[in-house]
């Protein structure tokens, strides 16, 4: 393999994962509020992607020019909402129902601002922003439920299993190996997360950080569907946005039988399923490169 | 007869010489009114360093624009060219494609490169120093590019001008950072050659 290669994937798994360790061991041990770890968790991830980002894309571009540049800008405006919402609501869902889907719309506006402005029809830009919204509030809404009922080792490993089926779907599917780094950086910081989550059950840090983790991996997700030029694009993405909303199916009453290891293992294989399927899409389109 | 063979070798030299390009070229003809740019005998190639040993070729199909040069008057010249960010051409397709995804030009979001001189000096007979402000993938910087001015011709459809600009930028300049390092250069040297037409 490339060394270049070699050296861009050692930066976007092993510096997040170390980070996604400590994160969760020292927050464990700082705090035993839940609604505190997880804002001190979000900011962890932020701080964590914004580093690592600068590092893979040569530096941050402010203001950002480009769609991908808006990433870093909304990772630390994911740590700031989810203080917002830590801070002044009560940790139910129905607040974040509210304010969740206006910070996805946002999400979505600034990472699609120039195919709006320039190409895109009234119809087009709502098709696309109301599916991108539908899409994080779905994942949000799934994610909290979990956290809620399921506070070991399943949301981060959820998300860790989506970030991961998504940063190859960028790779196989969308052609774009920045993009699936991007994704890399989300998925090594919550598979550190789990690591300490499969030792220390009971910990503070809940729902994975989720406002941080799930913007980066939606706005990564529509980046690759709107700058690659893949064939049913459409399908792989919608697939890969499934994959939390299936993973929260663990709640439901006829699973409730299995037990907290064997609904968390259920919810892994619920999350794993639609990333795999468009895994298999994407495999089955892709051309290896001759370069 | 001789004088009938004679008026048909003419004839078919005439027909050869205008199918080849037309009149010698005079580089001190200024090239007045400017010239649209004819992309089918135009250029732009540029030259990447890979693995620190080998330089590497590219090329851009699809380039459009126009410019003017007056050699007894190269402040009154401009350049106004626009590159297809989707035309990068590499000889293999799957590159191609990883060019024009996000990692490098974006070119669904940044579809055109271009390049609007803002002045210009003579420096010899036939050269002249332009700078203007190259804009990649939504960021414009200012560059200067060392243009050889090769004079008008009359063509097929009338009067031509050529010229060849080069130049060299650092592409982290202009947000296209992937991979910089010695796998892939982070200097890109340009040669643009155009043939513009009459407008």
């Amino acid at each position: 393999m490339d060394p270049m290669l070699i050296k861009q994937l050692a930066l976007a798994s092993i510096p997040p994962g170390v980070a996604g360790v400590a994160t969760y061991l020292l927050v464990d041990r700082w705090t035993n509020r839940a609604a505190l770890a997880t804002v001190l968790a979000s900011g962890a991830l932020a701080l964590t992607y914004v580093l690592v980002h600068a590092l893979m894309f040569g530096g941050l571009r402010l203001p950002p020019r480009g769609a991908a540049e808006w990433l870093p800008v909304l990772a630390v405006l994911g740590a700031v909402a989810t203080l917002f919402l830590r801070a002044t609501l009560r940790p139910d869902a129905r607040g974040i129902d509210w304010l969740v889907p206006l910070f996805f719309l946002l999400a979505g506006y600034l990472t699609a601002r120039t195919f709006i402005r320039d190409s895109w029809t009234l119809v087009e830009s709502g098709a696309y922003l109301g599916a991108f919204t539908l899409a994080g509030w779905c994942s949000m809404s799934a994610v909290t439920r979990l956290s809620q009922r399921m506070p070991g080792p399943l949301v981060p490993g959820a998300i860790g299993v989506t970030a991961a089926g998504i940063a190859n779907v960028l790779v196989l599917g969308y052609y774009s190996l920045k993009l699936a780094q991007a994704a890399g950086v989300v998925c090594a910081f919550l598979v550190g997360g789990l690591l300490v989550r499969l030792f220390r059950t009971g910990g503070a840090v809940r729902g994975g950080a989720s406002l941080v983790p799930l913007v980066l991996l939606h706005m990564l997700l529509l980046l690759g569907l709107i700058l690659g030029d893949a064939r049913h694009g459409v399908w792989m993405a919608l697939l890969c946005a499934a994959s939390l909303p299936l993973a929260s199916l663990v709640c439901l009453r006829p699973l409730s039988k299995l037990g907290d290891r064997g609904k968390t293992i259920a919810g892994l294989v619920l999350a794993a399923l639609p990333v795999i399927a468009a895994n298999v899409i994407a495999l089955m389109l892709y051309e290896p490169p001759d370069y | 007869m001789k004088t009938l063979m004679a008026l048909a070798g003419l004839s078919i030299l005439g027909g050869a010489f205008a199918l080849t390009g037309g009149a010698p070229a005079d580089a001190r003809q200024p090239a007045t009114g400017g010239f649209s740019v004819d992309a089918v005998h135009s250029s732009v190639v540029f030259k990447v360093r890979h693995q620190g040993v080998a330089n590497f070729y590219g090329r851009f199909n699809d380039v459009s624009g126009s410019f003017l040069i007056d050699p007894d008057k190269p402040e009154a010249g401009s350049f106004d060219i626009t590159i297809a960010a989707e035309s990068v051409d590499t000889n293999s397709d799957n590159r191609d494609k990883h060019l024009r995804s996000a990692d490098f030009f974006s070119a669904k979001e940044f579809p055109t490169i271009t390049f609007k001189s803002t002045s210009m000096t003579k420096t010899a007979d036939a050269a002249f120093d332009v700078t203007g402000d190259l804009t990649i993938r939504g960021t414009t910087k200012p560059i200067t590019a060392k243009v050889a001015y090769g004079g008008t011709a009359k063509g097929r459809r009338g009067e031509v001008a050529g010229i060849e600009a080069t130049f060299t930028i650092k592409r982290s300049d202009f947000g296209v950072s992937y991979m910089v390092g010695p796998g892939l250069s982070d200097e890109v040297a340009l040669i643009v050659s155009l043939e513009g037409e009459r407008k």
